[in-house]
């Protein structure tokens, strides 16, 4: 079947790609074009990838595998000591998807930015509070993980709208900490 | 597994070679994961009785597992369990452990603790803390080697304060008089933390308070100072071991110079490109600082090498280092054992003097680097999370050191070092294909580690050529690129498996059409029961909420 594959969204610059059978034996299109890349499977979840001369050590995994209403499946794959975390669903679905995103997105342009943690960790400073107006790179708060401290960094201009930690609190990846507008 | 109290064939073994027999009869191990490991081990080889100790969110550790008995601590903040000197002194006299290990971190270097120990009638096995007070202190080491002629990094000798208005003026006619850039360094500082590099007058209070806010988070200290900016520089340090009499030997050096952030990422013996009269003239400085603080038991003297050969004095550690292994691989020489014998009040064994001998002329090369939670393509961002995947290196001339095991979390509280893979080989182009094959056999998954860097190590060329230098990382490193290439090859994998496997096209069909039948359903169900904690509450929500 023709499938669609989302990179990790939290690495910029990486575009998503279809894959489907050529239709002949052995072949595969990859985003619609002919291509000779072949993958071998030489284990549980091991698999050796080919592209030209070149030939690849792969590890993959089932991280997550749709319930509900999610149908895309999202999986682990190690290569080269990365960990790439791939999000895997029917091509048909992920055209919908785009066409809703970038409706959502026309609407949102000029709205409130929402700054999430880029980390988990403990809040150790706050530096800013709701009214305040900032500056874009200004520091907004600090996250401290396995004893390093780190800065967040605003984004753009605007005011701070919300506030949503404090110092000492316990945030996850992705938690809100605040929204400048 | 015995313990060592009921296995005479270890008590034997010992005694042969040792007439004395085993220095201690108990040892409490005041710290966590690989190094908890080690120091067990050489318990263990010496016929002693080990303690774990451990914080709630260590209780099902490997170091409580493998010690003959553990004791709870606290909550799983170190502040509440690892830092706490009275616990751990408590745990100490609880258990009649007759000697407590600090390890690395933690209360290793804290001179109080030395005290608190000793004051219970327990040994704390490393330097005394008048020597922990007279160069732990990074500000008093730097006074002492002035005092015996050994050159430092130019810079402050007093703590640099800016609590006061008169203070600032001061510090900043100081700063410009040592020159930009400069770094603010934590007085008890260590791995980076409290330090900050300025680069103009415009951020130095601001660095010096951010600075101190983290040392004192750290390290329970906020004195910070300033310090001149060498580079590009190498990082080369003396490991040295000093007995009660007053003898102090090195017995080799380290180059530690590949470092992001200052925290040091691959590891060195002997330090590339050096000869027998440098590495010579590098040891007698270092000796010259320990025997001046009084060094007993173990210590490693840092150093800056700057481009015109010239070595100056950073800092000394009074306590075991995290690369000491690659020392013990090049001199033969056991060295958590020969801290035990020291701190019984034993003079530097046979095996040390010898090794202390060669010490210009080592056994050919050995290499570390520290696998860590942590993302060379994000900056080398934190990434604490539950492991999945775990396979760790083996065969000729490899050595790890770990506590990890597949399916266990890497919590967030502590530090981010999860293995080091060591190897040793004949020279260093052997010890780099040694440490490339090594590298190309291990496997981490369920949380990003530093292993894309250390395999991008092994496979560089100037890193063959021995130029190395503490800027080397920033200058070499693009982590973004290396993950989108291989971003790239992971989505082609991962939808030729997808895309071939028939309307599954999500639950692990590792294989193309051609081999599809190789499923095993039952790892959906497996691999979402690993992924738990933080991680499924996590990143996979913060995933979910990123914009798309």
């Amino acid at each position: 079947m023709r499938v669609t594959l989302a990179p990790p969204s939290v690495h910029a610059g990486l575009e998503p790609i279809t894959v489907a059978p050529d239709g002949t034996d052995g072949r595969w299109l990859v985003d619609d074009t002919v291509s000779s890349v072949s993958l071998e499977h030489s284990g549980p979840g091991h698999s050796r990838l080919t592209i030209g001369d070149q030939v690849v050590q792969v590890l993959q995994r089932t991280e997550f595998a749709g319930r509900g209403a999610v149908v895309s499946v999202r999986r682990e794959v190690l290569i080269g000591g990365w960990r790439v975390v791939v999000e895997v669903e029917p091509a048909a679905r992920a055209d919908l998807r785009a066409r809703a995103r970038r409706s959502r997105v026309d609407g949102a342009a000029s709205g409130p930015t929402e700054v999430r943690a880029m980390i988990p960790g403990v809040v150790v400073a706050v530096p800013v509070a709701a009214g305040d107006r900032v500056i874009a790179g200004q520091k907004l708060a600090i996250i401290e993980a396995m004893k390093m401290q780190n800065e967040v960094l605003a984004p753009r201009d605007g005011v701070i709208e919300r506030v949503s930690v404090h110092p000492g609190a316990r945030i996850e990846l992705g938690d809100p900490l605040m929204v400048i507008n | 597994m015995a313990t060592s109290r009921s296995d005479p064939a270890a008590n034997a073994s010992l005694r042969k070679d040792d007439p004395a027999g085993s220095p201690f009869r108990r040892i409490l191990i005041a710290n966590r994961g690989e190094i908890a490991i080690r120091i067990i081990r050489a318990c263990r080889e010496m016929g002693m009785e080990s303690v774990a100790v451990y914080s709630d969110a260590d209780a099902g550790a490997a170091h409580v597992r493998l010690a003959d008995r553990a004791i709870r601590l606290g909550p799983a903040a170190p502040a509440e369990s690892y830092l706490r000197i009275d616990a751990v002194v408590q745990a100490a006299i609880d258990s009649g452990a007759d000697a407590i290990h600090p390890g690395y971190g933690f209360l290793s270097e804290r001179a109080a603790f030395a005290r608190a120990a000793e004051q219970a009638g327990v040994t704390f096995v490393g330097p005394s803390a008048e020597t922990i007070e007279a160069i732990g202190d990074k500000l008093h080491a730097r006074r002492l080697a002035h005092d015996v002629g050994v050159p430092a990094v130019p810079g402050s000798i007093e703590p640099a304060m800016v609590d006061r208005p008169e203070h600032v003026a001061a510090v900043i006619a100081e700063a410009e008089t040592i020159g930009f850039p400069l770094l603010v360094k934590a007085a008890s500082g260590g791995g980076g933390r409290g330090m900050r590099r300025v680069d103009s007058v415009r951020d130095l209070v601001e660095a010096l308070a951010d600075g101190s806010r983290e040392a004192a988070s750290a390290f329970g200290d906020g004195a910070v100072y300033l310090e001149r900016e060498v580079r590009p520089a190498r990082h080369v340090e003396v490991q040295l071991l000093g007995d009660a009499t007053g003898r102090v030997v090195a017995i080799g050096e380290r180059d530690c110079s590949l470092q992001r952030r200052h925290q040091k990422l691959v590891e060195e013996a002997p330090a590339p490109g050096l000869s027998s009269q440098d590495r010579a003239r590098l040891h007698e400085l270092a000796v010259r600082i320990a025997v001046a603080a009084g060094l007993r038991n173990a210590a490693t003297a840092e150093f800056l090498l700057a481009p015109d050969g010239s070595f100056y004095f950073l800092e000394v550690n009074t306590r075991l280092q995290v690369e000491h292994g690659v020392t013990e691989l090049v001199s033969g020489l056991d060295i958590v054992r020969e801290q035990f014998l020291l701190a019984a009040g034993r003079p530097l064994s046979a095996a040390a003097l010898e090794a202390a001998s060669r010490a210009t002329d080592p056994f050919g090369h050995a290499i570390e680097v520290r696998l860590s939670a942590e993302d060379p393509g994000r900056d080398f961002a934190p990434t604490p999370g539950r492991l999945t995947t775990w396979t760790m290196p083996s065969g000729p001339g490899v050595r790890v050191d770990t506590a990890l095991e597949a399916g266990e979390l890497v919590p967030a509280e502590y530090d981010n070092l999860i293995a080091k893979v060591m190897v040793h080989a004949r020279d260093r182009g052997a010890a780099i294909d040694r440490l490339r094959r090594a590298l190309d056999e291990t496997e981490v998954g369920g949380i990003q580690t530093t292993l894309p860097f250390d395999r991008f190590v092994t496979r560089d060329a100037s890193f063959r050529a021995g130029e190395v230098h503490t800027e080397w990382v920033m200058e070499h490193w693009d982590g973004p690129a290396s993950f989108r290439e291989a971003a790239r090859l992971a989505l082609l994998a991962a939808g030729l498996t997808a895309a071939g496997s028939h309307g599954s096209y999500g639950t692990d069909g590792h294989a193309p059409a051609s081999i599809d039948g190789s499923r095993t359903p039952g790892n959906r169900g497996a691999s979402r029961g690993t992924t738990s904690g933080w991680y499924a509450d996590g990143l996979l929500d913060g995933i979910d909420r990123w914009p798309r």
